[in-house]
């Protein structure tokens, strides 16, 4: 063989391994989804629990799939450094708190929806993008892509996308507005706003 | 979409049945009966049992008709059905309508949210003044977020003049009254003498009802007034298992601390602030 074709083959190898490389994380990327999707279901059914407990745990569930920093990092975009170190500590734990309820709102109740993992594909680098189906019994159909990365090792989701719309996106234009406006404590004072809020309540008061 | 389908579906199957079909009217007529007096029977406890299964579109309608009738206590609970878009399109403005006719009935619960929506723009326009009026009103019920949320208005100005006395005057009572979050930032009122005596002993016993009630930043700011001896004898020990706890929840700066700490111990102090936090602390995932 002489070397320049050698050399060929060495880089054809190469190509190979990167495409490989990417398709297997592509692959890992999609059974995250699925596994995490699998265990929200299971979560949701468990209707000896109650509608609290059940939220619960799909909300840990949840936390742990999301990487709340580097999504709220992101979302307060240039307004980060402008923050005071108490001011990024209470944002960040504010942040995490509004996306947990917010998705467990809206996705934790439903004992039979179903939910199917319909594709996925490198993004980016660094990312890929899990498209799913979630079908609720009434018919109504949710698809949503999940923007995922690995961190330490782990898939973490950093932005969830609906009909094409970013919310990471969407959520650093609203909320770059409310700062303009009203400084990070009018910021604060309405994600704190926003997750304070009573629950539905047998109780009489 | 006709949420309230189910309803409307009645009242036709009996106003179309035909004369001459009498056997049939009368069973009709029978069904009909318990289809009418069903809403009688049924009430807020139906609901309140299908939304725990999940089946929001009967907790709404069971709730409605009370609501619309004027029960304060389903109306709070459909406001929040329409507030999470459970059983029906996300409205943050009907929310608002049904916590503000709940709100004005008395229900305490309905004043805080109702407040909160004024704060955030939700479903209505942003109103500081209107929101604090609101809370005070919750407040004077006793209702401990409200009246954290009121020391955060006071704290930072916010439709009101900044008042670190009266912020710290409301903290401190949402702490008494058990809020978690309340008791962390009494603690750090304390520690800074912010609206209050500066105290380090006070704010040490506020960061520990938080810390073991699991808030991780109390836990954090705790392990510090360890490490520094400030309120508290210093005690590296116990600093390293409460940072370690607040750093196993994924406070960041918690998880920095932890290795500097680590960095500065003997290896038995660190096996027994392991113990600690083995004693203390549930399972990390």
């Amino acid at each position: 063989m002489s070397i320049r074709r050698l050399i060929a083959w060495v880089m054809l190898a190469a190509v190979l391994s990167v495409a490989g490389a990417a398709r297997a994380a592509v692959n890992d990327a999609a059974i995250f989804i699925n596994q995490l999707g699998i265990q929200a279901i299971k979560t949701l059914r468990a209707t000896d629990l109650t509608l609290d407990q059940r939220e619960a745990k799909f909300r840990s569930l949840l936390s742990r799939g999301f990487d709340l920093h580097f999504m709220g990092r992101f979302v307060l975009g240039r307004y980060w450094r402008a923050a005071t170190a108490d001011q990024k500590s209470d944002y960040l734990t504010l942040y995490g708190e509004y996306l947990l309820q917010t998705y467990t709102a809206r996705l934790g109740g439903y004992t039979d929806d179903s939910f199917t993992v319909t594709g996925a594909r490198q993004a980016s680098e660094k990312d890929v993008v899990v498209s799913t189906r979630l079908v609720r019994p009434s018919g109504i159909e949710i698809a949503a892509d999940w923007r995922v990365r690995v961190f330490d090792g782990k898939f973490r989701i950093i932005d969830v996308m609906v009909e094409g719309i970013s919310m990471a996106v969407t959520q650093r234009s609203e909320f770059a507005a409310v700062v303009r406006r009203d400084g990070i404590e009018g910021l604060l004072a309405i994600l704190r706003a926003r997750t304070t809020k009573f629950s539905a309540t047998a109780a009489i008061n | 979409m006709n949420l309230f389908g189910t309803l409307g579906g009645k009242a036709t199957a009996t106003g179309r049945a035909k004369p001459g079909l009498a056997p049939v009217l009368g069973l009709l007529a029978v069904l009909a009966a318990g289809l009418l007096s069903s809403p009688l029977r049924a009430g807020f406890e139906e609901g309140w049992e299908a939304y725990q299964r999940g089946d929001f579109a009967t907790a709404l309608s069971e709730w409605k008709r009370l609501a619309e009738a004027g029960d304060a206590r389903a109306q709070f609970n459909l406001g929040v059905l329409f507030d999470q878009g459970k059983g029906v399109l996300l409205s943050p403005a009907s929310a608002v309508d049904w916590w503000r006719k709940s709100a004005e009935g008395g229900f305490a619960s309905a004043q805080h949210n109702l407040a909160n929506s004024l704060i955030a723009g939700d479903g209505v326009a942003q109103d500081y003044g209107a929101a604090i009026r609101w809370l005070e009103r919750a407040s004077d019920s006793g209702i401990a977020r409200s009246k954290y949320t009121l020391g955060k208005m006071y704290a930072y100005g916010l439709g009101i003049e900044a008042d670190g006395v009266q912020a710290a005057r409301w903290i401190v009572e949402a702490a008494e009254a058990g809020n978690n979050a309340a008791q962390y930032n009494a603690a750090k009122m304390y520690r800074d003498g912010n609206g209050v005596a500066q105290d380090y002993a006070t704010a040490v016993n506020w960061y520990r009802l938080a810390a073991e009630a699991g808030y991780a930043k109390a836990q954090a700011g705790l392990g510090q007034r360890y490490a520094g001896g400030q309120g508290v004898d210093q005690d590296m020990v116990r600093a390293l298992a409460w940072t370690t706890l607040a750093a196993r929840q994924g406070l960041e700066r918690a998880e920095t601390t932890r290795q500097e700490m680590l960095m500065g111990m003997a290896d038995d102090e660190i096996a027994d602030a392991d113990a600690l936090v083995e004693r203390w602390g549930v399972p990390a995932d």
